[in-house]
């Protein structure tokens, strides 16, 4: 497999959506940081294929490098995205190709703006991606109880957001 | 739901790092397979030259000649053939030593 560059281009063909889906859940629908995020992703896919033994559906592992690589961004972005606060008002892009110009998606994806980094990688992978608690875990590599915290007060704080914007029935 | 491809996984594909390059255990089975390689081709032909190979292959060419009028009509045709299909195994080689270290 490693080296064998036909294999890798039925992989990235497969699985460039989940990823760069992911990427563009986390970046509030920021194409271009998206995509540039997700080619980082497979080319580690690439160089560390060895790595992988099998033991989670590649689709999580892939999910793992792209959390790791996301992860890496946000240290070395630190100035302008603090985890810790969440981003009030932050502008959510635009003309992306995953919004389809949806008015239900701009207000997801301002919703998702209110949370922080790590209540939305958790509510992402769980409601938008499918994981379970144990797979958004072994993704992130928290414990299951902190991510259970992470998709309650996330829950919450979307909930109490789309509510206020006429979602309530 | 779906993100279309959109040209990505060309542009990913565009991106690969060689193989070798970043592998320093590939780098040297790659080059030991280059110089076995090279061990084998320079043996190949010091042989041929010793043993006057030329010869070897124009006589059994006469005698298939003698033998076979169809081989006797179409000669420029047969060693073109010899021609490409070797060319074509010399590349099938290479590529395969390639893969086969990587």
């Amino acid at each position: 497999m490693f080296g064998n560059k036909r294999a890798f281009d039925q992989i990235v063909r497969e699985y460039q959506s989940p990823v760069r889906r992911f990427f563009l859940n986390q970046t509030l629908g920021d194409e271009m940081l998206s995509d540039d995020l997700a080619q980082e992703t497979f080319l580690k896919a690439y160089t560390h294929i060895g790595q992988y033994r099998g033991t989670s559906s590649l689709l999580t592992w892939l999910t793992r490098i792209a959390y790791n690589v996301f992860y890496d961004y946000r240290r070395s972005e630190k100035v302008k995205v603090n985890s810790e606060t969440p981003v009030e008002g932050t502008a959510v892009a635009s003309a992306s190709l995953y919004t389809l110009n949806s008015s239900l998606h701009q207000d997801i994806y301002q919703a998702l703006s209110l949370l922080k980094e790590d209540e939305r990688t958790c509510i992402t992978l769980q409601l938008i991606d499918g994981y379970a608690i144990d797979e958004i875990a072994d993704i992130t590599k928290m414990p299951a109880g902190t991510v259970k915290s992470h998709l309650k007060r996330g829950k919450d704080k979307m909930a109490n957001y789309l509510r206020q914007n006429g979602y309530d029935r | 739901m779906e993100v279309a491809d959109n040209g990505f996984t060309q542009r990913v594909m565009q991106q690969l790092p060689q193989a070798e390059a970043y592998h320093p255990l590939l780098r040297s089975r790659l080059a030991l397979s280059r110089l076995w390689t090279g061990f084998c081709i320079t043996v190949a032909v010091v042989l041929f030259v010793l043993m006057r190979g030329w010869e070897l292959i124009g006589y059994g060419l006469l005698m298939l000649m003698n033998n076979s009028q169809a081989l006797k009509d179409n000669l420029v045709l047969f060693v073109a053939l010899a021609v490409v299909g070797g060319s074509a195994c010399i590349y099938e080689t290479v590529r395969r030593e390639r893969y086969s270290v990587i």
